[in-house]
């Protein structure tokens, strides 16, 4: 064991950090002089920020349990104290930003570069501070110690990355999609604010201590009702299914190192807010928490897995895609989380399980930003090379993009969870938690949880048919247009980046066991039990088991470390077999196309690949599809033929498009009652203060 | 416990769902006439007094359940040139979906009952509920005449693995309970055809009818 | 807890074994088969035949396929192999040192599977992504029905580890048969042509276009790479029925056994193998190949015992 490091030392990284990003911030004076001197000067002080951030993490992980670093900051209010408070949980998820913050910091000054040369200097200067201001945000609000900080920094964060969001407008797409998800994210704060305010009242502080002793005292609905409100609001920001529409049309349109920070962090610091609230502030003092919260976040994670998977499949723009896998992510993160909040505080079974639950969904929670960080990477590299977002036009890119295509692909066989990268360490310990809770329960409880990991197993299987035709179509085969056919090998310093998080993936794979040490704060802190590593890794470091050595159920244990050994030997083994026997030389020959000359018009598109499974679940993608003849005199001889096929989100027009017509419809009612006097408007106003006037009378 | 018993009873489970997941007639009406077969000879396997009547009766269900009525039925198809393929309204994977819910219920209710003690643990009530849902969601689903009577067939079965709880309490009453059902299963095969020949109005069948009488 | 513990020498051992005999299922298989069909039939050890011509042979390679495409025989037989360190042979009882279980197995095939997707979708043309696309879109609807099944057996046991699950089965398995035990084993009758790829879901003779899946991947594959592939999906086969013989009839030493129990788990495991690949033959001979669309209807069915199995072992 470490000894525990100095608090003034970690408070030092702290103020560090924080005036890292803030110079990050302060650098879009250079861009008076030079746009290139701001951008790297911002992006090299992202970076120190991000390094401050992880060395501030780790010392509180690694250090004492249990302790709480409190930090007092200036007072900036009359009525409040603003402060930060870092125990377990928040050092976990700043760990977790800055890690992928240090990768989007070495790439984003070259990809900025190449993907818009000929940006103005105000706009790469907006950029550079938003980025700042986001990550600084972020980091923050995880440390957030009251609930002010809390919503201040939540609010920088979605402001920057609007900004951020916006900041790439060539044409209207991103400013509609920003305008959405500003919309839906304050819709999402309002809920929050509803939340935090109600508690705030009772306490008549703003500090969460305070918070928490004023939830102590709560009835069991008003706590319910104001978890839901929290809920609501944090699922909108995490995008979980029905509130996910802003999220794969926001999370494209940034630049692609912030694509990765919203989709591999930005989500998560909503997951930080359904942890807090669940296990901190609103957990009844005694007692487990009330069933229907695991339940609803279980069967809301459920969905979002599969509907987020399936609407994937269906995606045709690389960072879409990825943008709904996003959703699909997070679905298998509130998995975990689910069976952790039912589980929870019930006898030493329960909570040995709970803890492998909340294990699995945290460790998802970093493994998810390593490798969708590197896959959106991956795709802004193929961007800032190509122009193309549309993997109809790529293909081909495996033999000029050698290392973007390498690190791509180590991306996608961790998301599809597949042995041995982290995707798949993550989603075997929601198997193993899951098949436990199920044991655990029994009856039509265990069922439904058994279905769950049936949902999970089907999620899994899709996202790797999604990354086969993701990848296959955009890298392999031939270069369907001139954009790929000229592409060539991005910039060092993004490969760099890439690298940082592949690596990443690549440990947190191989060697779980030591990512698990780090969970021991955050899971002994939410769930008054043992520590993480005491359940998971208890017969050492290179195994991950899910016994539980409290009750003496379940036994089951994986190696990663032996397994990668033996997949690395079995693979020289045959490679030594296929060199050693041939003495033939290779030689090259055409694809073979039924001895016709092949042209890129013969290689399998997205649309096609996905095709058998459009038909498949038909019933939920309700495809649509026009095709149209043109004919040249007789109706035998087609001329042409224009083919339409869309698959549209069925949150979309089911619920979003009926909620839009209903306030359009509302606003004409309106617009019927608006004169266009001032006067008329002005008598309205008083209208209204007087009805309020007597409200607030009839109140007292 | 009652292992042989519960291995006839996944039988008869399987047969539920390959009835419902298939696509062939043919493969429908064998499958409803193995279970036919299988649950005729159940009271035999149940502990008990061998009467000689209860093999009688069991020889003479599997031969009616087994080997007449599909015979009839495979009769009736080749006759009348009806398609082979199923057309249902809702599709094979909704009502296997279906049938998985309300076999799972099943199982879940049979948990609650008040059994007597040597049927608790048992698959006879999950299996006589679930294969009542079979055949009720294949006489609601599917659009042939044909496709009818096996749903009836499933049907009866079900009540007819109902009508084995009581085996032990009053063995008269089952034997009694298996003469209604064929005499029900024959009447019903009687009404279903008159369906058939009113759909399609061939002479064959009136044959067939006739053979009936 | 654990009955006992196996070194590491036997699991290698194991591993070997399914490696070796998994060609020699496969033309068993062909032989059945050909005997049902009034053929003679080539001879059973036609597949290492088949295998080592290739192995000799020279690779043509499409001149439009990237680095990556060597490579993929290789991972994919590595994965699938490593998959077979999994199956419980000539055991019943988990190895000294954890290495992986039935989650793991199932993962490791998948990766294989992805992989050689992936290379059908190297070259470019039509017909390997054909293969891919329809390889890809059965495999996530078996995935979840197989892990089902699994679940329905480790429920009961408490653990994924097949090793461990074999143990607590125990050798007198055929009395501890429960109704869920019956219908698994149904989901996995069902299921096992899928993951095996052989009729009524894939049909592994042709190479028409209309009718392949795993073929069409391996189109552009050539001598000893196509070897390799071919290898890896003999041993794919043998490990699936290993899997189906671990879950379901394990039999074997639970301790570390002198070579007479070993034997005799050997000879056990081929009386098991021999008696599913009979099976194969059967459904292969009798059936004729579904159309794509119709394969989820057929998996359908699996889908419903298995959740049928999972209910009878949780309610």
């Amino acid at each position: 064991m470490s000894s525990p490091p100095d608090p003034a030392i970690l408070l030092t990284g702290t103020i560090l950090m924080a005036s890292c990003y803030g110079a990050g911030a302060l650098t879009l004076v250079l861009a008076r002089w030079s746009g290139r001197l701001a951008i790297a000067a911002g992006h090299v002080a992202a970076l120190a920020g991000a390094v401050a951030g992880l060395g501030v993490s780790l010392g509180v992980l690694l250090g004492d349990q249990g302790r709480t670093l409190t930090l007092p900051l200036p007072v900036l209010f009359p009525f409040a104290r603003l402060s930060l408070s870092m125990d377990g949980l928040s050092a976990y998820f700043l760990l977790v930003i800055s890690l992928v913050a240090i990768a989007a910091a070495l790439y984003g000054p070259a990809y900025l570069r190449a993907h818009s040369p000929d940006a103005g200097r105000a706009r790469q200067a907006a950029q550079v501070l938003a980025l700042n201001v986001f990550l600084g945000c972020m980091s923050f609000l995880c440390c957030a110690g009251d609930a002010l900080t809390f919503l201040l920094c939540w609010e920088g964060m979605t402001l920057a990355s609007y900004v951020l969001v916006v900041s790439d407008d060539r044409d209207g797409e991103n400013a509609r999609a920003g305008h959405l998800y500003m919309v839906m994210a304050h819709g999402g704060t309002a809920l929050l604010f509803i939340a935090f305010f109600a508690l705030t009242e009772r306490a008549g502080a703003f500090d969460f201590a305070a918070l928490r002793a004023a939830a102590g005292g709560l009835d069991a609905t008003t706590r319910t009702a104001l978890f839901f409100l929290a809920l609501g609001g944090f699922a909108t920001k995490a995008g979980v299914v029905p509130l996910h529409v802003w999220l794969p049309r926001a999370h494209p349109a940034a630049p692609s190192h912030v694509s990765a920070l919203m989709s591999g962090v930005m989500l998560k610091v909503a997951i930080y807010g359904i942890l807090r609230f669940a296990f901190d502030l609103l957990a009844p003092v005694t007692g487990p928490l009330p069933p229907s919260w695991g339940w609803t976040v279980l069967v809301l994670g459920t969905t979002s897995a599969v509907v987020g998977v399936l609407y994937a499949l269906q995606q045709h723009d690389l960072k879409r895609l990825l943008a709904f896998h996003s959703v699909e992510n997070v679905g298998i993160i509130l998995i975990g989380v689910g069976l952790a909040m039912v589980l929870c505080r019930r006898e030493a079974a329960g909570v040995a399980l709970a803890t492998l639950a909340l294990t699995a969904a945290l460790l998802h929670t970093l493994n998810h930003a390593a490798f969708k960080g590197l896959l959106f990477l991956g795709a802004g590299s193929v961007l800032c090379r190509t122009h193309v977002r549309n993997m109809e036009e790529l293909g081909g890119l495996a033999r000029r993009m050698p290392w973007t295509t390498g690190l791509f692909l180590l991306g996608a066989v961790a998301i599809s969870a597949l042995p041995p990268l982290n995707g798949f360490v993550s989603e075997w310990l929601t198997f193993q938690a899951l098949l436990g809770g199920a044991g655990h329960f029994h009856g039509p409880a265990g069922l439904a949880i058994v279905l769950s990991a049936a949902m999970l197993a089907l999620t899994g299987g899709l996202a790797a048919a999604c990354f086969a035709k993701a990848f296959g179509v955009t890298f392999f085969g031939r270069p369907r247009t001139s954009h790929a056919e000229h592409a060539t090998e991005a910039p060092a310093s993004m490969i760099a980046g890439m690298v940082w998080l592949g690596a990443l993936c690549v440990v947190l794979g191989v060697a779980p066991g030591y990512a698990v040490r780090l969970l021991d704060a955050p899971t002994a802190a939410l769930l008054d039990g043992p520590g993480a590593s005491a359940v998971v890794s208890i017969r050492g470091p290179l195994v991950l088991s899910a016994e539980l050595a409290l009750t003496g159920t379940g036994a089951t244990a994986i190696s990663m470390t032996v397994l990668t050994a033996l997949l690395i030997a079995l693979a020289a083994l045959a490679w030594a077999l296929r060199r050693g026997s041939s003495g033939v030389a290779r030689r090259e020959a055409p694809t073979w196309t039924c001895g016709m000359s092949p042209t890129e018009r013969f290689d399998y598109t997205a649309t096609a690949f996905a095709k058998p499974l459009r038909l498949v679940f038909a019933a939920l993608y309700r495809p649509r599809r026009e095709v149209t003849r043109e004919t040249a005199g007789t109706p035998y001889v087609a001329s042409r033929i224009h083919y339409y096929g869309e698959v549209v989100d069925v949150a979309e027009t089911q619920v979003y498009h009926r909620v839009q017509r209903g306030i359009t419809l509302l606003s004409r009612i309106i617009r019927l009652r608006s004169t266009g006097r001032i006067h008329g408007y002005i008598g309205f106003v008083l209208g209204a203060l007087f009805v309020a006037l007597l409200l607030f009378g009839v109140g007292r | 416990m009652a292992q042989p018993v519960d291995l006839v009873l996944v039988l008869v489970l399987l047969a539920n769902f390959l009835i419902l997941g298939t696509g062939w007639m043919r493969v429908c009406i064998r499958a409803a006439a193995f279970q036919g077969v299988l649950l005729s000879l159940l009271p035999l396997l149940s502990p008990g007094e061998m009467v000689w009547r209860v093999i009688v009766m069991a020889a003479g269900a599997a031969i009616v359940k087994g080997i007449l009525i599909p015979s009839l039925l495979v009769k009736a198809m080749r006759d009348v040139h009806i398609r082979h393929e199923v057309e249902p309204y809702v599709g094979f994977i909704p009502s296997l979906f279906l049938c998985a819910l309300g076999t799972g219920f099943a199982i879940l209710f049979s948990g609650r009952l008040p059994l007597a003690a040597e049927h608790v643990g048992t698959l006879l009530v999950p299996a006589a509920l679930s294969t009542l849902l079979s055949g009720f969601l294949v006489l609601i689903t599917r659009k042939f005449a044909i496709t009818q009577v096996v749903g009836y067939l499933v049907l009866e079965n079900g009540i007819f693995v109902f009508g084995l709880l009581l085996i032990e309490a009053m063995p008269f009453m089952v034997e009694v309970g298996v003469l209604l059902d064929l005499f029900v299963g024959i009447f019903i095969m009687g009404i279903v055809l008159n369906h058939i020949q009113r759909e399609f109005s061939a002479p064959e069948i009136e044959l067939l009818a006739d053979e009936e009488e | 807890m654990m009955s006992g513990e196996i070194s590491v020498v036997i699991v290698l051992l194991d591993m070997a074994l399914l490696v070796l005999i998994g060609p020699l299922v496969t033309g068993i298989i062909q032989k059945i088969k050909a005997r049902l069909q009034c053929r003679q039939g080539a001879g059973v050890l036609q597949p290492y035949r088949d295998i080592r011509k290739l192995l000799r042979k020279g690779t043509v390679q499409a001149d439009t396929a990237s680095g990556f495409f060597r490579s993929i025989p290789v991972l994919v037989l590595a994965a699938t192999v490593a998959a077979g360190a999994l199956v419980p042979v000539m055991r019943a009882a988990p190895p000294v040192f954890p290495m992986g279980d039935a989650i793991m197995l199932l993962g490791l095939l998948a990766l294989a599977r992805f992989l050689t997707a992936l290379g059908a979708l190297d070259a470019g043309g039509a017909f390997g992504g054909m293969g891919a696309s329809r390889e890809m879109t059965i495999a996530p609807l078996v995935e979840p029905v197989l892990m089902m099944v699994v679940f329905s057996t480790a429920l009961a046991a408490g653990t994924t580890e097949l090793g461990a699950l074999a143990a607590h089965r125990g050798t007198s398995w055929i009395l501890s048969w429960r109704a869920a035990d019956f219908l698994g084993f149904a989901a996995m009758l069902v299921l096992l042509p899928a993951e095996t790829g052989r009729i009524p879901v894939d049909n592994p003779d042709t190479h028409l276009e209309l009718t392949m899946l795993h073929e069409g991947m391996l189109l552009e594959h050539s001598g000893p790479g196509l070897g390799c592939m071919l290898l890896a999906s003999h041993a794919r086969q043998i490990v699936t029925l290993g899997l189906v013989s671990a879950l379901f009839f394990p039999f074997g030493p639970t301790e570390s056994a002198g070579a007479m129990g070993l034997l005799l788990g050997a000879g056990a495991f081929a009386v098991k193998i021999l008696v599913l690949a009979g099976f194969l033959a059967l459904v292969e001979s009798s059936y004729a190949k579904l159309r794509l669309f119709r394969v989820p209807q057929y998996l359908g069915v699996g889908f419903v015992c298995a959740l049928t199995a999972l209910a009878l072992r949780i309610l």
